[in-house]
């Protein structure tokens, strides 16, 4: 049985990126907004 | 950033080259979606470690691994073929073989192009299970999924279409939120490509 995505924990990377966190966080909830606004 | 856990980690042993950058974004996407961490010799940029080591290292923290042994060409510039990953197949295969404690349980996904290819260049992994993707994204996606799902002990893997959906909405979106983080998808860094994976997942999962 495929269970229900909402009951998964996504993981975070072992290793930092040259991106800040909070900037790509931003990002996509910007661009989540967008298309919620569309 | 996570903790290592080694029951999370899965080491990706495959081509780093553009023609294979499709399988290996959505390999990266498909691993999170199913509550796992992708790991990879492009996450450490310290030069002055060795790169065995490096590998060695994530072999060491990783209970799982996929290895895909596809890229037999010929090197266009050297006419030789590159053995890196048969190599570190070998690796994982002998960590397995040989380590102790938890080592014994490492379990590893081999992909290939074509079914029974293998048994022309690398004959000694015969009676392994060799998975077959054909050289498309979609079809490494649903193998990882489902060997995965198989494999280990979680039980809230979603299906390979509900990943290879959530895949393609967060490929599209990759450009806009590229843009708004004044970064281009060229420019991105394995590990960079790692977060902005895993921080989509967990704001559209």
């Amino acid at each position: 049985m495929v269970a229900k995505s909402a009951e998964r924990i996504v993981q975070s990377p072992v290793k930092r990126g040259t991106v800040k966190t909070s900037t790509i966080k931003d990002a996509i909830k910007s661009v989540k907004s967008s298309h919620s606004d569309n | 950033m996570a903790k290592v856990r080694y029951d999370l980690n899965v080491f990706i042993n495959c081509p780093f080259d553009d023609a294979y950058q499709p399988i290996f974004d959505a390999l990266v996407f498909s691993i999170f979606d199913c509550g796992f961490i992708p790991r990879c010799a492009l996450e450490i940029s310290d030069s002055s470690q060795i790169r065995i080591e490096k590998i060695q290292n994530i072999i060491a923290e990783s209970k799982y691994s996929v290895h895909d042994i596809s890229r037999t060409e010929l090197d266009t510039e050297t006419n030789l073929p590159r053995f890196n990953m048969p190599l570190e197949l070998g690796l994982f295969l002998g960590a397995k073989r040989f380590g102790t404690g938890e080592h014994n349980d490492k379990a590893c996904l081999i992909m290939d192009t074509e079914r029974y290819r293998y048994q022309k260049f690398i004959s000694d992994i015969s009676g392994q299970d060799i998975r077959v993707h054909n050289g498309e994204a979609e079809s490494a996606v649903g193998l990882i999924r489902d060997w995965l799902n198989s494999t280990s002990n979680l039980r809230t893997i979603p299906g390979g279409q509900r990943i290879w959906s959530r895949y393609k909405q967060y490929r599209d979106e990759l450009p806009e939120i590229c843009a708004k983080a004044h970064v281009t998808e060229q420019e991105l860094t394995f590990n960079d490509k790692a977060n902005f994976a895993s921080l989509w997942l967990k704001e559209n999962g």
